[in-house]
């Protein structure tokens, strides 16, 4: 098994607010393996935008990482400061693909400024040309039409799907290794949808990339990605293979999830109880109040037991067996 | 109190507070705290233009009245004509801008190119041609200060009005029923409080300025009225012998000024992205 | 057996949008936001209505509630013609039809506690002593399960699931009979969806209701509705009992449709022709059948002229080809492969 390309470890995050101390992230943990694509799955409120944030170094003031790491090749990310982040890792070696396609580009130039400004500033000594060239075979790539044309439009000028396509040649314009996508579907039309996920599979596969996609579709993990890793509540919760862990979920929190979606039940089924607020979190388990199997000690000791069986983990004492208890 | 917590941090905003409520306060109890309040009108004739001393802490003008006890007193007067120069301007502005806001047309289009016109021309200079036209006197100063600064209520209020009125709640409010009397004056008027309440605080520290400069010119207050600017122009020709003269008025309208200014900023920027997302 | 006549019936009903004539400046071209669209609803009956953004479901739904004008066509309400009134009139005349919206938050005045807000619909339309809209109020607050405290409270102190039910209660405290609903689901996560959606069929049972359901969640429409209509561009493609289209789809557009939804198991996905393309510019209509730029087996009479929505028994397709589509629609056109993509690769590759 190579190295993982990415790693997060018992990340631990809080952000100060006007009420008080938000707990966002209390242990993440997951491993993105090269050439794969790791989809990182919650509800909303549950971290994973944070996480995502926490990887690139860009989260809001008032932000702490308590505890953890992550290690991206053989640095801590987390370590590194505001210009080697800048210089070195953002965009050039890590690609990202934000949520909304309407608000991550800057209405007021043309596209081609844009994606050229980003170009020229990881790759200054390239020649105007050769990015120009780079940047229309990369749209065409990304099976924008009429490239070069596209190049002197506004981003108004360009419909919901366009514009992703273009953000998404924008995280891969300088060859980066590992690409960050956070939701970039979820405001798009389903069959707009399922045009873009192909793209990324495709490229996925020609560039050699590793993804890390987040959503908080089940479907789209399953249509998309290779492992998974569910969240609930700023815990990382179980992760695996996606086919494994969507055929035989381990976690009470992955079942009860599975339970509600549409192709499990004809009949609409909820998860009792509400997302505690990371202002006030459960001590422990933090599904631990919602959980049909919890007992006395899910609330007393954080679950950090966790069980490897053929690449699942999960962190939950249910599966607490002291032989199987990782170091 | 969440939102009073973060104006305290705010130090510029909360000295501005300290300020404003100061002279508030100065202007409201003026009458007990200046030590001659006999000096709004009467004088010590063997007193004139004495330099700070215990007994006068601010010197005394050319008919030997206490300078501290005209500024106390004048504070009264200064608020005075703000605040009646802010609502007047405010009542002619706001429902202008209500009605130029609500639904486009021919209506419309007129008052906000009369707007453009009054705006077009420097305020100072507004307001000087007004007082001009009428006798001078403070009650036509604050007349023609309401007509120079109306225009920037209207403004305001008829782009808050235009926001207001496509967004959702409004639409829903149609969706029950609602005439449109009732929305403009219910939802879209206090939805767009804040930002008038802003403006008008800033308007206070301005009005305050620009009487100030009427009453220097002769075309507001008369004597013997204790008002700063009056005592300005009054100062003149024994500068700069009785520095005293000037300089404490001349603190008394900086002071005021730069107080509602600083609150305003303040509660601009608690009013703008806050209270929008929480009240 | 004798069905009860519709409650509400929109006939050839067409809305054109924008089209400005301005003096001295070149005129903007009105957008056909619904041409010609039929439906009729039965009282009692959810009526699904899916689409993807820019087809032209919401527009629907504002004209049916009175706010968006029609350009052509006919609206009735109990048999009562109300088509042609300006909107204000039209809302006192269709007070029985009430809208809610699907941002359930932006639909609230910032600065009304949700007591008030509530009772404001009771005020307008007459209910003058107080003691009545408040002991309404409460009464519909808990039937929408809230407590009777929230009247006190204010939007921004409700999570997204309660401020859905404020709205709710806001327009059912006013007894309408046909609601509707402006996706309801949307932005929900799934495990709070069921809420919502148990807490929508309870208040029909309860008060006797009529839905139409605006939504682009085929999953939810699928289990939700009695029937669907699914519309694209302006027009409804095709019309059928919910279980009957999703398991024998007959438009090719409803077939994308339902084939483009990320499934659980991708072995239990429909197969279909993915859709090329985008959708074309709503200001400028194909002619013929407004779906035939995308659809892989569209003919030259497709683009001449538009099918109608063809009244099967109980299943209506406006598509001339849908007999001979259907046997061969399972089979997916070759894979056109990325011959390209490897030699882009390498030369993209710094």
């Amino acid at each position: 098994m190579n190295a993982p390309i990415l790693e997060v470890r018992d990340l631990k995050l809080s952000i100060r607010t006007d009420e008080g101390i938000a707990r966002i992230l209390d242990h993440v943990d997951f491993a993105l393996e090269p050439g794969h694509i790791l989809g990182i799955v919650g509800e909303s409120g549950c971290g994973k935008s944070t996480v995502i944030r926490a990887i690139l170094g860009i989260l809001p003031q008032g932000a702490r990482v308590e505890a953890g790491e992550v290690r991206f090749g053989d640095t801590n990310l987390l370590t590194l400061r505001e210009p080697e982040l800048n210089r070195h890792i953002r965009g050039s070696r890590i690609g990202f693909v934000p949520q909304d396609p309407y608000l991550a580009l800057n209405p007021v130039f043309k596209v081609g400024a844009q994606l050229l400004e980003i170009m020229r500033w990881h790759a200054p000594d390239g020649g105007r040309n050769a990015h120009r060239g780079r940047l229309v075979e990369l749209l065409r790539r990304v099976q924008l039409p009429d490239p070069a044309a596209a190049l002197d439009r506004y981003p108004h000028q360009f419909s919901g799907g366009q514009r992703q396509r273009l953000l998404i040649a924008a995280a891969l314009a300088c060859s980066p290794a590992l690409v960050i996508a956070d939701e970039p579907t979820t405001a798009l039309d389903v069959t707009t949808q399922q045009q873009i996920l192909e793209l990324l599979r495709d490229l996925v596969r020609e560039f050699g990339l590793s993804m890390l996609f987040v959503t908080h579709d089940l479907g789209v993990v399953s249509e998309l990605c290779d492992d998974i890793c569910v969240i609930y509540a700023g815990q990382s919760v179980e992760s695996g293979p996606t086919a494994k862990v969507l055929r035989a979920p381990m976690h009470p929190y992955t079942r009860a999830l599975l339970a509600c979606h549409p192709d499990r039940s004809a009949s609409f089924v909820g998860i009792p109880g509400a997302v505690p607020s990371p202002l006030r979190p459960p001590p422990g388990c933090r599904f631990a109040p919602r959980c049909g199997q919890a007992r006395p000690i899910c609330g007393q000791r954080p679950p950090h037991a966790t069980r490897i069986r053929d690449g699942q983990c999960v962190d939950c004492l249910l599966y607490d067996m002291p032989e199987s208890v990782e170091a | 109190m969440l939102i009073l917590k973060k104006f305290a941090r705010d130090l510029p905003a909360f000295a501005g507070l300290v300020i404003v409520v100061a002279i508030i306060v100065v202007a409201l109890i003026g009458p007990w705290i200046a030590p001659y309040p006999g000096d709004a009108a009467g004088s010590h004739l063997l007193q004139r233009l004495k330099p700070p001393s215990a007994a006068f802490p601010f010197g005394t003008d050319n008919l030997g009245r206490d300078l501290l006890s005209r500024v106390i007193l004048g504070a009264r007067g200064a608020l005075e004509v703000a605040i009646i120069v802010v609502v007047l301007a405010a009542g002619i502005g706001v429902p202008l801008g209500l009605v130029a806001g609500y639904r486009s047309g021919f209506v419309s289009e007129t008052i906000m190119r009369v707007t453009d016109v009054f705006l077009a021309l420097p305020q100072l200079i507004l307001a000087l041609a007004l007082a001009q036209l009428m006798t001078p006197s403070l009650e036509s100063a604050m007349v023609a200060l309401a007509l120079t600064y109306w225009p920037f209520f209207t403004r305001l209020v008829y782009a808050e009005t235009r926001r207001l009125q496509s967004s959702l709640f409004v639409d829903a409010l149609r969706g029950v029923g609602a005439g449109d009397t009732r929305i403009l004056l219910l939802h879209i008027l206090p939805n767009a409080a804040s930002p008038i309440i802003v403006r008008a605080t800033l308007g206070m520290g301005f009005t305050i300025l620009v009487a100030a400069v009427l009453g220097f010119l002769g075309m507001g207050a008369t004597p013997p009225d204790p008002d700063w600017g009056l005592t300005i122009a009054e100062s003149r020709n024994y500068l700069p012998g009785a520095w005293w003269y000037s300089i404490f008025p001349g603190l008394a309208i900086l002071a005021t000024v730069l107080g509602f200014n600083l609150l305003g900023d303040g509660l601009r920027d608690l009013v703008d992205p806050r209270l929008r997302r929480s009240r | 057996m004798t069905l009860a006549p519709p409650i509400v019936e929109v006939r050839d009903l067409t809305v054109l949008l924008g089209g400005r004539r301005r003096w001295l400046r070149p005129a903007t071209p009105p957008v056909r936001a619904v041409g010609g669209v039929s439906l009729s609803v039965r009282p009692g009956e959810i009526l699904g209505l899916v689409g993807e953004s820019g087809c032209g479901k919401t527009t629907l739904g504002r004209t049916v509630l009175g706010l968006q004008p029609e350009t052509a066509g006919e609206i009735t309400l109990d048999g009562d013609t109300v088509s042609r009134l300006s909107p204000k009139e039209a809302r006192r005349r269709r007070s029985d039809i009430q809208y809610v919206h699907q941002d359930a938050a932006a639909a609230l005045d910032p600065w009304w506690s949700i007591g008030r807000t509530i009772e404001e619909g009771l005020r307008i339309h007459g209910v003058a002593a107080a003691a009545e809209r408040r002991e309404r109020v409460d009464a519909m607050l808990e039937a929408v399960g809230l407590d009777r405290w929230t009247r006190l409270r204010y939007p921004h102190e409700l999570s997204g699931g309660q401020l859905r039910r404020v709205a709710l209660a806001r327009i059912l405290v006013l007894h309408p009979r046909f609601v509707i609903l402006d996706e309801p689901t949307s932005g929900l996560d799934m495990s709070v969806q069921a809420t919502v959606l148990n807490l929508l069929l309870e208040l029909r049972e309860r008060f006797g209701l009529t839905y139409l359901f605006i939504s682009h969640d085929l999953s939810v429409v699928k289990r939700f509705c009695d029937r669907v209509a699914i519309m694209y561009l302006g027009r409804i493609v095709e019309l059928a009992a919910a279980a009957e289209i999703f398991a024998a789809p007959r438009h090719p557009y409803t077939r994308a449709l339902l084939a483009a939804v990320p499934r659980l198991d991708p072995a239990e996905r429909l197969q279909a022709v993915p859709l090329p393309g985008e959708p074309p510019n709503a200001a400028r209509l194909p002619p013929g059948c407004v779906f035939s730029t995308r659809c892989h087996f569209a003919e030259p009479q497709c683009r001449e002229t538009e099918p109608a929505l063809a009244d099967g028994p109980g299943h209506a397709v406006a598509c001339w080809r849908w007999r001979d589509i259907l046997p061969v629609a399972d089979r997916l056109p070759s894979q056109s492969g990325n011959a390209n993509g490897p030699e882009l690769a390498r030369h993209l590759a710094p």
